[in-house]
């Protein structure tokens, strides 16, 4: 036996045709990474009728790779009583997936559980082991697993964690819009940048670096859609073998581009380059990489159990729904292959009254003072454990739970509630700039973020464990919750300024200081059974109006200044996708500005430093002093682009980059400025040098003056009388009325 | 209730059988005016499979004609469905025990028409599906409407066929005209 007992950290797991799994460890002893196989019988059920199941049984008695059938009694999330099926076991996790695809199409009319769960779900069912657990394991001379325990959790709060070798591999530009001239390598031990040569031998010290140094994570940009293609295009060409995998008898494996509907939003994910024996994470593509880079994407990953490489590219709803099939598999609950449960009847007025969203008591518009903005913690998750709200168990009374035994969906989301509060705890137990503050802040980032869309979830179509009713629960929840905190608010002397969700901005004379808010948050708490925190005082906040109508409030759109002088912003510009990156520093510019205020009499000055920002914007783009690449729309495309019977900017600059012979698909981003004259947009993708003086500037001034004027409207400056005195100069600013504005604050 | 229906051939009563109504938004607007003048009179089922069931809509239509608008809205049962297989389970379901009320379906198609599912199987799903409309437009009316299949659904152009041809009654919308050729003339050619 030449590894009779191994100890390491789990690192990859894949099919495996012959043997069942191929695993990947890190050593714990000497730093090697150690291959294993290991047999992986699994079962999986048919539902239907007496008759059906029985011409599937004799279809399936003499199959190949089919070891046992048997009549069970299985538990149905979605029925009371236990539901017959035939159990099916097969030999290996390869032979079921493609039995299951033929038998699906051979017997349409049956129900199928547990028929799709990935391997990953089913092998931290079976073992407890998760991508980095730290695992003991036997095997047998052939590195075949005899025997494995999983030695840690995945709700550890400061787990050993391997010493992983990450190897970054990116071009030195965007090879979107230029032309890429050398790639940068860089790990611990060695930074190269590496011209590409017509010769190739890039690739050769590519591959010196792949066996040398033996990363366990290539970390890339645009390896998805440029870089792996490109150098695997050049290997072949050159014919210098290039070994992206650390399994050698594998070659990159391509999944498909996809589009897809989330949340209102039409997404697109281009193709991704899949590694075997380490992963490959492109940054460009891993969806929440700017939130929390590396440690958050591993704790993602070890947290949901998905595959580190696919942790780091799905939704946090792809995420959700594995934890939700593992706490099925280990309660025995079947894993539905299609959820057929469908809404109860409801009555007309019923479903006027269920089907709202979360509760919003509209801004007082303008410049306040000494405000306080407390918010619940992870409010509707809070609301799903305690009300116990799942698919299979009665809807609770309000807030009033109609079971003790909790249901799958806040069975999954407790722990990771508990854990996102702890690392929050841990984490404020190192200075703020200290490296380990930084990585417990990314890993709980992570986990808010499953958080965040597990109420999504319970509403979401395909979701297996959704159910319409318990998405309606959650937000009469959340409602009821903030009614009450409002009403014990109010009954303490506070004045609510505005509510939204799960937040409330509160004011009371006399009440500057965190203390002063203890004691209502204290009430809040104990009347709505959820935690509640101050997020800070600020010491003025501004609520906005509307665009359009200046006596409409708008929810959830505003900025301020807490009294650590830490800026919020909600709702305005500097915070969308779209606006171009130096219309955004200008808005964020000014808002600094006025962030240096530390007390009410500080105002004025800051805002004329903040007016000043605003000149001096308005100045270098009259002068094209403004580079492009920092005035380019971050558009995006959300259906065919023949689909469109009025084409907007995106769309006309989409065009630009379909006649130029690029593929645009649905949800795709596309960036592009805006030119003076026809085209009046200009895609960026197309690449070329762009003349500063032919963008049109009156557009950017435009938007420029449109930022702008959310800034300075609180403080009296009419957003109109900004804008012409943008475009056309001449007019007169009634910078008087900011004195008479900041006194009535 | 004076409700104009002069586009849309919606008789009163309406005649048992399957009655199949495409159009643009699957005709979102005219079939829930259509529940709230059944609701005035009587109860009415809808089954839901696009999200088309506005209340408020419903709601502010029967205003002006009753003095309880909730006991009204209560004359309205409804479900939604979100994937073709819900749609198929929700009509079992409703088939098992058919109500001798109108039947309205809102927007068949629109889950049909998800990629997410294979060609092969919305196909299977909507024919058992429209097997078992087709069971209970025999003891009550059942109204279907239905949108125009999309471009980006091409491929599945024949399930508005199949609709059709389940139909005893089945009504089209007609095509807009395009802008240019409006019956609007200009005032200054």
């Amino acid at each position: 036996m030449s590894n009779p007992t191994f100890r390491g950290w789990l690192l990859d797991l894949y099919l495996n045709q012959q043997d069942g799994l191929t695993l990947w460890f890190i050593s714990e002893s000497d730093d090697s990474r150690v291959c294993f196989t290991q047999r992986f019988p699994v079962t999986f059920y048919a539902a239907g009728a007496s008759d059906d199941l029985r011409r599937l049984w004799k279809a399936l008695r003499k199959e190949p790779g089919v070891t046992k059938l048997a009549r069970q009694q299985k538990q149905d999330v979605f029925v009371v009583d236990p539901v017959d099926v035939l159990a099916i076991d097969v030999d290996t996790p390869a032979h079921q997936v493609e039995l299951f695809h033929r038998l699906e199409d051979q017997f349409p009319t049956l129900i199928w559980y547990d028929a799709d769960v990935t391997i990953s779900t089913r092998y931290i069912a079976r073992y407890g082991a998760f991508p980095l657990a730290l695992c003991q394991l036997e095997a047998d001379s052939q590195n075949r697993i005899q025997s494995l325990e999983t030695l840690n959790s995945r709700w550890d709060v400061m787990p050993a964690l391997p010493p992983l070798r990450i190897l970054e591999l990116a071009p030195d530009v965007d090879p979107t819009h230029s032309t890429v001239q050398a790639l940068n390598l860089r790990s611990d031990r060695f930074s190269q940048s590496l011209p590409l040569d017509e010769h190739g031998s890039y690739l050769h010290t590519i591959n010196a670096a792949l066996s040398a140094y033996d990363p366990d994570i290539l970390v890339t940009d645009w390896g998805d859609s440029w870089l792996l293609p490109f150098l695997l295009r050049q290997s072949e060409q050159l014919g210098i073998p290039l070994a992206l995998n650390r399994d050698p008898s594998r070659p990159v494996r391509w999944q498909k581009e996809i589009t897809y509907f989330s949340y209102g939003h039409i997404i697109f994910r281009p193709e991704e380059a899949h590694l075997f024996g380490r992963c490959h994470v492109d940054r460009k593509s891993a969806m929440m990489w700017s939130d929390y880079s590396l440690a958050g994407t591993l704790e993602m990953a070890r947290v949901t159990t998905l595959p580190i490489e696919k942790a780091a590219r799905v939704s946090p709803g792809q995420g959700i729904s594995a934890m939700q099939v593992i706490t099925a598999l280990q309660k025995d609950i079947l894993v539905p292959y299609q959820k057929r449960q469908v809404e109860e009847f409801k009555s007309g007025l019923q479903l006027i009254q269920s089907d709202r969203g979360g509760m919003i008591y509209q801004p007082k518009v303008g410049l306040h003072s000494d405000v306080a903005e407390v918010d619940f913690v992870s409010m509707y998750p809070a609301v799903i454990i305690h009300g116990n709200i799942s698919p299979e168990v009665p809807l609770p009374d309000v807030l009033t739970p109609a079971s003790e035994e909790l249901g799958v969906v806040p069975l999954t989301l407790k722990p990771i509630y508990e854990k996102r509060v702890a690392l929050k705890v841990k984490a404020r137990s190192y200075p703020p700039d200290h490296p380990m503050a930084k990585t417990l802040k990314a890993r709980s980032s992570a986990l808010k973020w499953l958080l965040v869309v597990c109420f999504g979830f319970l509403g979401y179509k395909n979701a297996r464990y959704g159910r319409i009713e318990a998405h309606e629960a959650v937000t009469k929840g959340g409602r009821e919750v903030l009614l009450r905190a409002k009403e014990v608010a109010e009954e303490e002397g506070f004045e609510v300024l505005h509510m939204y969700v799960d937040a409330l901005w509160l004011r009371k004379k006399g009440c500057s200081k965190p203390e002063h808010f203890e004691d209502v948050m204290h009430k809040i708490s104990s009347r709505t059974g959820l935690a509640i925190a101050l997020d800070g005082i600020y010491r003025w906040v501004a609520f906005l109006p509307s665009k359009t109508d200046p006596r409409v409030p708008i929810p959830n759109r505003y900025f301020g200044v807490f009294q650590s002088g830490e800026i919020k912003v909600r709702g305005l510009e500097a915070r969308r996708r779209d606006t171009p990156r130096w219309i955004a520093q200008a808005q964020t510019e000014m808002l600094t500005c006025l962030g240096q205020a530390k007390n009410r009499a500080e105002l004025p000055e800051a805002l004329h430093a903040a007016f000043h920002v605003y000149e001096q914007a308005v100045k270098r783009l009259k002068q094209s002093q403004v580079p492009p690449e920092l005035l380019v729309v971050n558009g995006k495309v959300s259906y065919a682009l023949e689909a469109y019977k009025s084409a907007t900017a995106s769309v006309r600059a989409a065009r630009q980059l379909q006649a130029a012979g690029m593929q645009i698909r649905p949800g795709q981003r596309v960036r592009f400025l805006f030119m003076q004259g026809e085209p009046d947009v200009y895609a960026w993708e197309l690449g070329g040098q762009v003349d500063p003086a032919k963008l049109d500037q009156h557009k950017y001034l435009e938007l420029l003056a449109k930022a702008g004027g959310s800034v300075l409207q609180p403080f009296g400056i009419d957003p109109q009388v900004l804008m012409e005195w943008t475009l056309k100069g001449g007019v007169q600013l009634p910078l008087d009325t900011w004195n008479k504005t900041l006194l009535e604050v | 209730m004076d409700t104009d229906f002069s586009l849309i051939p919606f008789k009163d009563p309406l005649p048992t059988g399957l009655l199949v109504f495409i159009g643009q938004h699957a005709l979102t607007e005219k079939m829930l005016e259509l529940v709230a003048a059944l609701a005035l009179k009587q109860r009415v089922t809808i089954l839901d499979c696009g999200n088309r069931s506005n209340m408020y809509a419903v709601a502010k239509t029967i205003r002006p004609y009753t003095s309880d608008p909730a006991a009204v809205m209560a004359n309205i049962r409804l479900s939604r469905a979100f994937t073709c297989y819900q749609v198929l389970a929700m009509l079992e379901a409703v088939a098992a025990a058919p109500p001798h009320e109108p039947l309205i379906v809102l927007d068949l198609l629109a889950t049909f028409l998800d990629e997410d599912v294979e060609l092969k199987d919305s196909q299977r799903l909507l024919t058992r599906s429209l097997t078992c409309l087709r069971r209970l437009s025999q003891s009550a009316p059942v109204v279907v409407s239905a949108k125009p299949v999309p471009q980006i659904s091409a491929a599945r152009t024949g399930f508005l066929d199949q609709l059709r041809s389940f139909s005893d009654v089945h009504w089209e919308e007609p095509p807009a005209l395009p802008a240019e050729q409006g019956l609007q003339p200009t005032l200054f050619a």
